[in-house]
């Protein structure tokens, strides 16, 4: 009497699953081990998603894109430029309020002869990223003029990109404003509002974050 | 010495195309030849298999390739990784966070890949190796449906491609290992239960209790007599 062989069936199966194991491991392990990805996100740690628009420096208009901007193969460190990013509008309250505390910061870390010490090599931006947060309700006014006449008024000499689009916002999925970020040279994020700790300011992880002292 | 990317895909052609060339009528001359060797490259069943899983490991290994650059795309933010050379771009692609993941899931098509042709080299592998067994056409059952399926993602991906502007050699290489191996599905099922499939098995079997005596492993007995 011919008998099937269930051994062998059996056998066959194990034996084509342990090539594709161990085919399978150690393509994974390879890549485990030689890459390191990071999610584009905005919370701290995630690589900032792009930020683009027309951002007026208090002459013109110009495009900016801070991507451009990024040095990916920036390691903690090297020189670079820091973006302290705000995202505000222009007509809300808070964002108002805050934005005389602004002025006082940005003279510590921007311009020429910032107060703050730091090293030569290292720079920090700050970028105001102005948003509608609701568009054709009454009292709430949009529009380049309304951009331009609030950093006149705050007497601030960082740029303001015109998001009334919320192209950028929608991009960032941004809750609120004012809400804001610390982006290092390589595009990391290493403050963002929604994820800080109760009473740590955007000042606080710029303290911390942006190193100090001579020439790196 | 460091090899640009269209170097590094050639590697993943090898197997590809060496495995096309063995399913296809002209590598019957080169199944005679490498038979002394693998028996079942004889039959025609043989080396349909035996190229199904030369195309299968190539593609294996370039949607392994592809999530690694996936990964280091996601490391240095973009970067070149992948050749730029006019409309061949896979860096635009592979390197798009918009269409470079599983819609919903979210998973890499790098990964999807690397597992879908596991799964296809785990029901050749076994097919191969127990040509007679009872899940064979299961096996061959859910190679098709699979086949199917992927073309399907494959054409998901072409208008990805589309709508990027660009296209990326390493993905266009897996989808011609894809394409391929369903089509060896196919070719197996058309096969299976016909004379070739029969023919081939009758020599396997003869062929594959002479080796194991050769290399003295364990023959497991077939008649019940043998048994005794």
């Amino acid at each position: 009497m011919l008998r099937r062989n269930i051994c062998n069936e059996a056998g066959a199966r194990s034996d084509g699953l342990m090539f594709v194991s161990v085919l399978f491991i150690t393509a994974f392990t390879y890549i485990a081990l030689t890459t390191n990805p990071v999610y584009t996100g905005i919370g701290v740690g995630d690589r900032a998603p792009d930020l683009s628009g027309q951002v007026w420096d208090g002459n013109s208009w110009t495009d900016f894109d801070l991507q451009d901007n990024i040095d990916s193969m920036w390691s903690e460190g090297d020189g670079g430029t820091y973006y302290m990013i705000e995202f505000m509008d222009t007509n809300c309250g808070a964002c108002i309020k805050s934005a005389s505390e602004i002025t006082n910061q940005q003279s510590k870390w921007t311009g020429d002869n910032p107060t703050r010490s730091m090293p030569e090599n290292v720079t920090v931006e700050f970028l105001a990223v102005s948003i509608s947060l609701r568009g054709g309700t009454e009292g709430w006014d949009y529009g380049q003029t309304e951009i331009t006449d609030f950093r006149t008024e705050y007497e601030h000499t960082f740029g303001y990109m015109d998001d009334h689009d919320n192209d950028n916002r929608d991009e960032w999925g941004i809750p609120g404003t004012p809400t804001y970020f610390l982006v290092a040279p390589n595009g990391i994020i290493l403050y963002a509002t929604p994820d800080a700790e109760q009473g740590l300011s955007i000042w606080d992880a710029m303290d911390y974050e942006i190193p100090t002292g001579g020439v790196m | 010495m460091e090899l640009d990317a269209n170097t590094q895909l050639m590697f993943h052609w090898i197997p590809i195309v060496f495995g096309l060339f063995l399913m296809s009528p002209l590598g019957e001359g080169l199944g005679k030849q490498l038979s002394s060797r693998w028996e079942s490259l004889d039959t025609v069943r043989g080396r349909t298999l035996g190229g199904m899983i030369a195309v299968m490991f190539g593609g294996f290994t370039v949607s392994a390739h592809t999530l690694w650059i996936h990964n280091k795309a996601s490391e240095m933010g973009g970067g070149q990784f992948c050749s730029a050379d006019g409309v061949w771009d896979c860096s635009s692609v592979i390197g798009n966070s918009d269409w470079n993941t599983m819609p919903f899931i979210g998973l890499p098509w790098g990964l999807l890949g690397m597992m879908a042709f596991a799964l296809f080299l785990w029901l050749a592998i076994s097919i191969a190796k127990e040509p007679s067994a009872t899940w064979v056409s299961s096996n061959l059952s859910i190679g098709r449906n699979f086949g199917i399926l992927g073309i399907l993602m494959i054409f998901y991906l072409i208008y990805a491609e589309y709508e990027i502007g660009k296209l990326c050699q390493y993905c266009t290489t897996a989808h011609v290992s894809h394409v391929a191996s369903t089509i060896g599905f196919f070719r197996l099922s058309k096969m299976y239960g016909g004379s070739d499939w029969s023919n081939s098995s009758v020599i396997t079997a003869e062929t594959e209790s002479k080796e194991r005596r050769k290399r003295g492993g364990y023959v497991a007995p077939k008649n019940s007599s043998e048994e005794e």
